[in-house]
């Protein structure tokens, strides 16, 4: 277990992201729908229009970061093992770390 | 004195209640066995939350990788675009945004009674009964919303 004690700023992170998403996720399901027969021009220009490249960039980094809360708790409750309970929550870190990177600079370079 | 002797542990009746570590009855239920017992239904929501927590933790992953892959290729993009409006066997693009709409909301719904509970609203269990049908039902009504604007 990680004993660094941030038990309560993850329970107030979770919590912020998950009101944060729920805008951000409406904003989500209106792109699917708008896009739902585009082809990747059309991606490209939803995406180049402004509102559209941040809200984007906000939307997939919140949800990033409130899944990767959401999960570490699932290992913390169900991983009995120290060793492997750490190794999980590092890996899905490290995974989420990369994922979030790459998608960022993915619309960045989709939208500028 | 009423109370002090309520709590004797050495009367052997309250003793066997009250000890945790007494394990002469064998036979005693333990934690809820999912085979014999059935789940309340606040329980199975808060299950249902989790698992769909977990699947929506894997379906981001693979649309955020997705799209990044298909940046950098964008033939990708078309490729699945395609192949997820091909009408083979069914319109996987629809069903995919209906179903994914269902889910998300009631994620979504979720998460709100979770927030709300930790303010101290609505955590009986007869009001955790009644918003987890709010829940479903308002999913239930936005999902059909979707599909009628896509079928409309």
């Amino acid at each position: 277990m990680f004993l660094n004690h941030d038990g309560t700023a993850h329970k107030i992170a979770h919590n912020v992201t998950s009101i944060a998403l729920i805008p951000l996720t409406a904003w989500f399901i209106y792109a699917l729908y708008t896009l739902r027969n585009a082809d990747y021009a059309a991606l490209e220009a939803f995406i180049a229009a402004p509102l559209n490249l941040i809200v984007a960039i906000l939307f997939t980094l919140t949800t990033l970061k409130h899944f990767t809360l959401e999960l570490e708790t699932v290992f913390e409750d169900y991983i009995s093992c120290p060793c492997a309970r750490n190794v999980a929550i590092i890996t899905l870190k490290l995974f989420a770390f990369v994922l979030g990177l790459t998608v960022f600079i993915s619309i960045l370079k989709i939208g500028l | 004195m009423t109370l002090i002797s309520r709590f004797n542990l050495e009367n052997p009746t309250i003793y066997s209640i009250m000890s945790p570590m007494n394990t002469s009855d064998t036979n005693r239920p333990l934690s809820p066995h999912l085979q014999v017992y059935k789940l309340p239904y606040n329980a199975r929501m808060s299950i249902a939350g989790r698992v769909v927590g977990i699947g929506l933790f894997i379906s981001a992953s693979v649309i955020f990788a997705w799209f990044s892959a298909a940046v950098w290729n964008p033939s990708l993009f078309d490729a699945t675009m395609a192949f997820l409006k091909s009408d083979a066997i069914i319109n996987l693009m629809t069903i995919k945004l209906i179903f994914g709409v269902f889910v998300v909301c009631f994620y979504l719904g979720n998460g709100v009674r979770h927030v709300l509970w930790d303010l101290v609203i609505g955590v009986k269990p007869a009001c955790g009964r009644m918003t987890g049908n709010v829940v479903l039902l308002v999913s239930a009504l936005i999902t059909a919303g979707i599909a009628a604007l896509i079928y409309g």
